[in-house]
C-alpha cells in the first residue's frame, strides 16, 4: 500500500507538466494578440520543437522477455516467448528539447504451456530529445504502473520502468517518423516473499508521430 | 482548434488513467512464479468430453466416446505411456464404471431427427469381462430420468462395486442383466444405503457408503484399507473416520465435482480448476493452498475438472501418480487441453509435472 502511495505522489507530481497553463508559451497566442500589443513581436526559430509543442505517438513493438530463459529471437524455448505491443501516448514540450507525457502500452506474451500473459502499462514518461537537423534523437525515461493478467490472475497495479532511445525522421511539420529500443522492467511483489519475480522486456519499436 | 484538442487528449488520457487506478485496485495473483513453473506441453493422445478415470483390474480405462486403456501396475505407474484403443460397445460411450471382475460402460445411440439432426434415441449398458461386450440394459432416450454409472473405483480389487442409478431406481451390478426392481433404497444421505438421488460412493474398510454428492474419495491405497472417506459438498468437504460423524472444512473455492487423496494434501476438481488443501492425520483444512506443481497453470480457472484419481493414496502428491480430466468451463479455454491429464513424479526427486495425456 506504502508503495502504492508512492507510486500515485510521483505521477501526480509528474502529472502537472500536461495540465500546465500554456498560455505565456504558447507563441501562436502572441502572435494572435499582435494587433492589440504592439511590443510583441514574431521570432521565428530553427528548433523543430518549441514549448508548448504537442505530439500523439502511435507505436507497434515486437518484445522480447529477457529474463525468462530461451534464445534470441524468439525465445520459443523460455518460458515466456516473444511477443507484441501496441502504444499509444501523448507529449508536450516543456522546453525546445524536453517533452513529458503518458504512454499506454498493450501487450501479450504465449507462455511455454499455451496460455498468454497480457499486460497493460500507463507510464508518464520524461523525454530528452536533442535534434540535429531533421532527425530527432528522444532518450526517455518513465515511471508507471502496469495492469498485469494471466489466465484468471490480474496483477495491479504493478511498478514499471523504463528506458527507450531512439531516432526519428522530421518527415513534415506535423509528422516524424523512427524506431526506438525500449526496455522495461516490471517487478511483481507479494505478501509471501517466496513468490517475488520480476520481468525484464526489451523491445523494437516503429514509431510515428503527429506534432501539433 | 489547437488548444481543443489537446484538451481532449488531456481529459481522455487522465480519465483513462484513473479510472484504471479504481477499478482495478488491490488485484492480486501470482504470475511469473506461476509462469516459471510452466512446462513445455505433449500432444494429446485422450483429447475430448471424458467424464470418468476408472480402475479395472491392475489399469485404468477412460472414455472419450470410445475407451482408451493404459497399464498401472507398479512396474509401469510412474511411467508415461500412452493410453491406447480398447474394444468398445456400440454408441457413444459416456460413462464407465469398474467392479472386481467387469467393466460397465454406459453408451447413447443417435439418429437423426426430421430436421436432419442427430438426437439422442437410446441408452444402453453394457458389461464387459474378457469376452466381448453384451447388453445388459436398454432404454429409448427419456430425459426425465437420469442415468449415473458409479463405482467405489478403489486400488483394492475384492473392494470395487459398481452401481447404475435410472431415475430414482439403484442397481448394484454384477455382469447381469438387470431386473425390474434395484435395490432397497432410504433417505439418509451419505450412509450404506443408497438414496434416490445417490451418485457417487467409496469405501470405508470394506463397507461400501453412498453419496448424493458430486464426489466421494477415501484414503484407501493398494496396501491398507481406508480409515477416512470424504464427500463434497459444494465448495465444503465433509470427512468421517466411522462413516457416522461427520466433520467439514470450507475451502473456499468453486464447486467442487471430484476428490482424491494422497497421504499430504485432499485433492479437488472445481468447475474452475484443480486446488489441494493440506491434510493433518487425514483431516482437510480450510481454504486452499498453492501447489508447488505446475498444476495452477495446467488445470486451471479456465477448466472443469470432473474427475481425479490418485493411484497410490499412501503417497505424497508429489511423490504420486495422478490422473485427471478436463473440460473448459470458460470462453477463454482451449480446446487442446480438454482430455485426460496426468502427473508423474520426478524419477530422480522433487517435483514432477502434469502434462496432456
Amino acid at each position: 500500500m506504502k508503495r502504492f502511495l508512492a507510486l500515485l505522489c510521483a505521477l501526480f507530481m509528474i502529472s502537472g507538466f500536461a495540465f500546465a497553463d500554456d498560455d505565456d508559451a504558447d507563441i501562436y497566442d502572441d502572435i494572435d494578440q499582435g494587433e492589440e500589443n504592439d511590443d510583441i513581436e514574431f521570432s521565428p526559430s530553427n528548433n523543430l520543437n518549441e514549448p508548448g509543442d504537442q505530439y500523439i505517438k502511435i507505436g507497434l513493438m515486437v518484445t522480447c522477455p529477457l529474463n525468462f530463459g530461451g534464445n534470441f529471437p524468439f525465445y520459443k524455448e523460455g518460458k515466456l516467448a516473444t511477443g507484441g505491443a501496441g502504444m499509444i501516448g501523448y507529449h508536450r514540450f516543456i522546453t525546445s528539447w524536453w517533452a513529458a507525457g503518458l504512454n499506454i502500452y498493450f501487450g501479450y506474451h504465449p507462455t511455454l504451456g499455451e496460455n498468454i500473459f497480457t499486460y497493460i502499462p500507463f507510464v508518464l514518461d520524461t523525454t530528452f530529445q536533442p535534434t540535429f537537423r531533421n532527425f530527432e534523437f528522444p532518450v526517455t525515461l518513465g515511471v508507471g504502473a502496469a495492469m498485469e493478467n494471466y489466465l484468471s490472475r490480474t496483477y495491479f497495479p504493478g511498478l514499471v520502468l523504463r528506458g527507450a532511445a531512439g531516432v526519428f525522421y522530421r518527415a513534415t511539420p506535423s509528422w516524424s517518423f523512427g524506431i526506438e529500443g525500449d526496455c522495461m522492467y516490471m517487478p511483481q511483489w507479494y505478501s509471501d516473499s517466496k513468490y517475488n519475480d520480476y520481468g525484464v522486456f526489451g523491445s523494437m519499436l516503429v514509431t510515428a508521430r503527429y506534432h501539433f | 482548434m489547437k488548444k481543443d484538442l489537446s484538451k481532449y487528449i488531456k481529459q481522455i488520457a487522465f480519465s483513462v488513467f484513473f479510472l484504471q487506478l479504481l477499478v482495478f485496485s488491490s488485484c492480486s495473483g501470482v504470475i511469473f512464479h506461476t509462469i516459471r513453473d510452466e512446462v513445455k506441453l505433449a500432444d494429446a493422445v485422450v483429447s475430448g468430453d471424458c467424464q470418468n478415470i476408472i480402475r479395472y483390474k491392475d489399469s485404468i480405462y477412460v472414455s472419450v466416446g470410445k475407451i482408451k486403456t493404459r497399464n498401472v501396475s507398479s512396474e509401469l505407474v510412474t511411467k508415461k505411456t500412452k493410453l491406447t484403443g480398447f474394444s468398445s460397445p456400440s454408441g457413444e460411450v459416456f460413462q464407465i464404471a469398474a467392479d472386481s471382475s467387469n467393466l460397465y460402460a454406459l453408451s447413447m445411440t443417435y439418429e437423426k431427427d426430421d430436421d436432419g439432426f442427430n438426437s439422442a434415441s437410446k441408452r444402453t449398458l453394457w458389461t464387459y469381462n474378457g469376452g466381448k461386450w453384451k447388453s445388459i440394459w436398454s432404454k429409448p432416450y427419456n430425459e426425465d430420468y437420469e442415468t449415473i454409472l458409479f463405482c467405489t473405483n478403489t486400488s483394492s480389487e475384492a473392494n470395487r462395486h459398481a452401481y447404475f442409478r435410472y431415475g430414482k431406481s439403484v442397481f448394484e451390478l454384477s455382469g447381469e442383466e438387470l431386473g425390474e426392481n434395484g435395490m432397497a433404497t432410504g433417505s439418509a444421505d451419505n450412509s450404506t444405503v443408497p438414496t434416490a438421488s445417490s451418485k457417487s460412493c467409496t469405501v470405508l474398510g470394506s463397507t461400501v457408503y453412498f453419496s448424493s454428492a458430486n464426489a466421494m474419495a477415501s484414503n484407501e491405497s493398494p496396501d491398507s484399507e481406508s480409515t477416512c472417506i470424504y464427500y463434497s459438498d459444494g465448495d465444503k468437504v465433509y470427512y468421517s473416520k466411522d462413516g457416522s460423524n461427520w466433520e467439514s472444512s470450507d475451502l473456499g473455492c468453486d464447486t467442487i465435482y471430484s476428490l482424491a487423496v494422497t497421504s499430504d494434501y485432499l485433492l479437488a476438481g472445481t468447475y474452475s480448476g484443480i486446488v489441494h488443501t493440506p491434510l493433518t492425520d487425514w483431516a482437510p483444512s480450510s481454504g486452499t493452498a498453492d501447489f508447488s506443481s505446475n498444476a495452477d497453470s495446467t488445470l486451471s480457472s479456465y477448466y472443469e475438472i470432473p474427475a481425479l484419481l490418485v493411484i497410490d493414496s499412501s503417497k505424497t502428491e508429489l511423490a504420486a501418480t495422478i490422473f485427471a480430466t478436463c473440460l473448459t468451463s470458460s470462453t477463454s479455454a482451449s480446446l487442446n487441453n480438454v482430455g485426460l491429464w496426468s502427473y508423474f513424479p520426478n524419477s530422480s526427486g522433487g517435483k514432477g509435472e502434469w502434462n496432456r495425456e
